[in-house]
């Protein structure tokens, strides 16, 4: 982390996003850069920089509008992370934010091309709009961002918006809370699709959860049969395809208390438990291939 | 669980936390580390295992402590001392859970360990031998007195 962000210190929140506007980025209090800068605390006051300080961590003082339009950016760091405003990667050159879909003017706040889906198959959907048939201005502008409302919606790839009470339904996994607010939406509604998405995945990770929880397998250190050592083994593959397709769908990341209780580290008790029970297969293959097939016979009682 | 256990980890508690132990926050607390893996275990289930009165089936406990001790093994810098009064819990229940047939020391043997591993500096050595007493020989340590 000497002198560089990683893109894993942005958070994808709206939440974080909303708190990076509010307030601006600081170096904690504990951190290196704090004696490199003799920074005091958050109060944004540095001192003069001595020439050929090592820079040995962060530091950077940027402050942010509601469409991510650069309001204060200082420090030598300030420009270091090209991963900025909403975690999207920013060119320096041009200025633009390149969302995976569209590139983003934050100074302009608005979308460089069209809506995608309005080229494709909404066309006439927002020709409407802008004619504006109906006396009043479209809400469909194609280039907006986030229905023009940023405090409130967020978007991931400069597709669709999806409004910040959903989100926070999702992050906490409150199934009962996405279903209630999606029940109140129609189809083509910002964040619908995502909702939609979000719940079906749920429901897949809690299927797979259920599957291989109700597996209860066992290790083979009591089997004598080579046949209980298959059964065992069959019962663990089972079990280890299950966490694998847990492991693969990110579940940590959805599933409800999840994210309480830190989903990173969650996932990594979850690939420790993968590798225990991997190691534990080993075991009951090379059991069931030395076991004997069937009991021996107790030996005869010789009077 | 006895009341001796009971009583070490309440002393534990206490003397890593530097707070009371109150067994209700507790339980709260090892339902959060346990996340979704302890959706199925309410707080009046986690309070019934920590003072020795859970009569449900062990393959509940059995399965979300595993998926704990799995959590508390994952090697972490900031590792908080509730979580290694967590570990000691967690240990205990799995120790049960064996003695109940509900899972074996084959699956869970590398998890206590590696747990253990990551903990061991900030137990007392005598806790630590009070722990595995306790874990791999649950029948004669009932009648014993505590030695903490």
């Amino acid at each position: 982390m000497n002198g560089t962000l990683s893109a894993s210190s942005f958070s994808c929140s709206a939440r974080r996003q909303e708190r990076r506007l509010e307030s601006t980025v600081c170096a904690r209090p504990d951190h290196p850069s704090r004696r490199a800068f003799r920074k005091t605390g958050c109060s944004k006051k540095r001192t003069h920089l001595p020439e050929n300080t090592p820079l040995r961590a962060k530091s950077r003082t940027t402050t942010l509008g509601p469409f991510g339009e650069v309001i204060r950016a200082t420090g030598p760091l300030a420009k270091v992370n090209p991963f900025r405003f909403s975690t999207i990667y920013q060119d320096d050159e041009s200025d633009l934010l390149m969302y995976a879909h569209r590139p983003y003017s934050a100074s302009q706040g608005r979308f460089l091309s069209r809506e995608p889906l309005g080229e494709v198959g909404a066309n006439l959907l927002f020709n409407i709009g802008f004619m504006d048939v109906f006396g009043e201005e479209s809400r469909l502008n194609p280039y907006w961002i986030v229905d023009n409302d940023p405090v409130h919606h967020y978007d991931i790839l400069g597709l669709q918006s999806v409004p910040v009470s959903l989100t926070e339904a999702m992050a906490s996994g409150n199934v009962a809370q996405v279903e209630s607010i999606l029940a109140g939406m129609e189809e083509g509604d910002a964040g619908y699709a995502v909702a939609e998405a979000w719940l079906k995945k749920v429901a897949q990770c809690e299927a797979i959860w259920a599957a291989y929880k109700a597996l209860g397998c066992k290790g083979c250190k009591g089997c004598t049969t080579s046949g209980q050592a298959a059964a065992n083994a069959a019962c663990l593959t089972a079990e280890i395809a299950g966490r694998a397709a847990f492991l693969k769908l990110k579940c940590d990341y959805c599933l409800a208390g999840s994210i309480a209780a830190g989903s990173a580290k969650q996932e990594k008790g979850h690939q420790t438990e993968l590798a225990n029970k991997t190691a534990a297969l080993a075991r009951c293959v090379a059991a069931a291939a030395t076991l004997p097939s069937a009991t021996p016979p107790p030996p005869p009682i010789v009077p | 669980m006895t009341k001796q256990d009971f009583i070490l980890i309440e002393k534990l508690w206490n003397r890593l936390t530097g707070t009371k132990f109150v067994p209700l926050d507790f339980a709260k607390l090892i339902r959060r580390h346990g996340g979704h893996d302890m959706s199925k275990l309410c707080e009046e289930d986690v309070l019934r295992l920590l003072e020795g009165e859970f009569s449900g089936n062990w393959h509940e406990p059995a399965f979300s402590f595993s998926e704990l001790l799995a959590y508390y093994s994952v090697p972490d810098e900031n590792r908080t001392k509730e979580e290694i009064v967590g570990w000691v819990f967690a240990s205990f229940v799995i120790a049960d859970a064996i003695k109940q047939g509900a899972t074996d020391w084959e699956m869970q043997f590398n998890l206590f360990v590696n747990g253990f591993l990551e903990v061991r500096n900030e137990l007392d050595i005598y806790e630590a031998i009070e722990i595995f007493e306790r874990v791999f020989h649950p029948d004669e340590v009932l009648d014993q007195p505590s030695s903490i």
